[in-house]
């Protein structure tokens, strides 16, 4: 045999796998996508008729909203968290292993179990309305049923979540970073904003990008704590666009519809990665 | 003057350590504490046991409260851990077992490959961006093909399916790991092992494989803690018998009355093993969690 085909031979069974279990299941989505075709019904194709009845769906842009909405506001958090203890954090400060070891909990925490588990921690009787009792409020909030404040719940557990991940990575980054620079500031009498700015933040760029894409496509594509804490409740205010493609898909059986569902947020995903990396390009790392 | 600033500045850091702390670990002390309550203690702000509260374990495994809990009525109580629960979490550790496996057994070779060989009609760079972009796939544009897929084969609601599904979504995880892995590795001993007769693939395995096992530990581990945490593919494709943790826990009835004190005993249940995971890949979970980019 050529070596040319031994090498190929390495790489088949992955790649042959990689096209029958996502690339067909893919191109099978954005096919149906075309055609009316429910649980049931007659499977016809409807010229994008899909499409047009997703862009009227008042839904659809609910869901665009509240998953938008949502990322927005716990990347920003969690970004800003995480820089901000990385910071403090490096170098040496006594229990910052161990402090590092308990961040990692929850990066593989089951996010299901972990909305569950913050369905009792905001329970109306549950600790954190026990403990803002001891402080002397009366009236306390209803964190999962009022429509004002459900969405900011759920951030806070998504923060609790991923404040780790940006904490984590952005620590491994700084810790990396050549002393000799920052030394050389030093006798040039740099102030630490100087520093921060004219160093510690540039050298970082590349790294948070990459935090940041991996953050927004995932915060963006959000479901399973919804599931656990709100359901997509009250009413339809916390009801992210997982959650409602799940629901046209497995409630609803409208599997054409879904899949228009589907390829308009792949348009919205390839569209926001090509942003994200635009920046990197423009600096010409 | 100094001196001062420098004293109030590790105090900052040593009150944030503690701080940052406390907000991971609280709220699963608190489920934990939780699963040992007795059912009309829950909503008790209390978190010390037998200080606060008396520690059960009657929600875990069943039994009775006692005579005091229930005002006199002895009544036999259903444990948490039921033989539903136990075949669910018997379902997600073979899930996520054998398809942390058969990522290794595809992956190996296809990251060996792109490690050291160089491809031409279709570069190196170009193949290893292709499989990096596909975790940016939302679940949700595959449940359909899938669950047909299964269907087709018969798989819907069995082991089978569900190993099938996760190899899938980890595949690619797993290859970009396993490549980083190879690619730290330099490529002389293998070399000197084909000058001594070896070919190629027996070199992999013989000399390659052994140095990278640590590596390959840790890949297995997290692609086996994505797998033990996924719902969205589960939630499609099963409904009976090859229900996972996670699905049992998306399915509470909330109108049933939530019984906090049976589910906490589930929520920790899944939340477990992939945190004991965590603890011991701990060296590779930032690279795993950045697809190789960051290498913590």
């Amino acid at each position: 045999m050529r070596p040319e085909r031994t090498k190929l031979l390495y790489l088949a069974p992955a790649l042959a796998w990689i096209f029958a279990m996502i690339l067909f299941p893919l191109f099978y989505t954005i096919g149906i996508s075309f055609f009316d075709y429910t649980l049931g019904g007659e499977t016809e194709f409807n010229y994008g008729l899909n499409y047009l009845t997703a862009v009227q769906d008042y839904r659809l842009w609910n869901g665009l909203k509240v998953s938008g909405v949502f990322t927005v506001v716990v990347v920003s958090i969690e970004f800003l968290l995480g820089l901000g203890l990385a910071l403090l954090l490096s170098g040496r400060v006594r229990g910052r292993r161990t402090l590092r070891l308990i961040m990692l909990i929850p990066l593989f925490a089951c996010p299901i179990a972990v909305g569950y588990l913050y369905l009792m921690i905001f329970h109306q009787r549950g600790p954190v309305n026990a403990f803002l009792g001891l402080l002397g409020f009366v009236e306390m909030p209803n964190w999962l049923g009022d429509p004002s404040l459900t969405l900011f719940t759920v951030g806070f557990v998504d923060i609790w979540g991923w404040t780790s991940f940006m904490f984590l990575i952005l620590l491994a980054a700084i810790e990396s970073l050549p002393v000799e620079l920052y030394e050389a500031a030093q006798i040039d009498g740099a102030s630490g904003w100087l520093k921060f700015r004219k160093l510690t933040f540039p050298m970082l760029l590349p790294t948070i990008l990459i935090a940041l894409t991996l953050r927004i496509t995932d915060a963006f594509k959000i479901f399973d704590i919804f599931v656990g804490l709100t359901k997509g409740g009250p009413g339809i205010s916390t009801e992210v666009y997982s959650m409602y493609v799940y629901r046209v898909t497995l409630e609803y059986f409208k599997f054409g519809y879904s899949g228009a569902l589907s390829v308009i947020f792949l348009l919205i995903m390839m569209v926001a990665i090509n942003v994200l990396f635009l920046f990197r390009r423009l600096r010409k790392w | 003057m100094v001196g001062t600033m420098d004293r109030l500045g590790t105090f900052v850091k040593y009150a944030v350590v503690i701080l940052v702390a406390l907000w991971v670990l609280f709220p699963l002390y608190w489920v934990f504490m939780t699963s040992f309550k007795y059912p009309i203690e829950v909503y008790e702000p209390s978190m010390i046991p037998w200080l606060q509260f008396h520690p059960i374990l009657t929600n875990w495994f069943g039994g009775s409260y006692g005579e005091v809990a229930t005002g006199g009525i002895l009544q036999q109580a259903r444990g948490a851990v039921s033989v539903e629960v136990l075949s669910a979490l018997l379902n997600s550790l073979g899930a996520a077992t054998i398809s942390s496996f058969m990522v290794l057994l595809l992956g190996i070779p296809c990251a060996y490959g792109l490690a050291r060989f160089t491809y031409h009609k279709w570069k190196n760079k170009d193949i290893h961006f292709f499989i990096l972009s596909l975790r940016f796939l939302p679940p949700f544009a595959l449940i359909i093909p899938f669950f047909l897929m299964l269907q087709f084969g018969g798989l819907i609601d069995t082991l089978p399916g569900l190993v099938v599904l996760y190899t899938t979504f980890n595949l690619p995880l797993g290859v970009v790991l396993l490549r980083d892995m190879f690619a730290d590795l330099p490529p002389e001993l293998e070399e000197s092992a084909m000058l001594d007769g070896d070919t190629r693939f027996s070199a992999l395995i013989r000399v390659a494989l052994p140095l990278v096992a640590p590596s390959l530990v840790a890949a297995f581990l997290i692609c086996f803690a994505f797998a033990w945490n996924e719902l969205m593919f589960a939630l499609t494709v099963t409904y009976m018998h090859a229900r996972t943790m996670p699905v049992i826990i998306a399915q509470i009835e909330t109108a049933q009355a939530i019984q906090f004190w049976i589910d906490a005993v589930w929520v920790i249940l899944a939340l477990l093993p992939p945190m004991v995971v965590a603890l011991v890949a701990q060296k590779y979970i930032v690279r795993g969690l950045t697809l190789g980019a960051v290498k913590g």
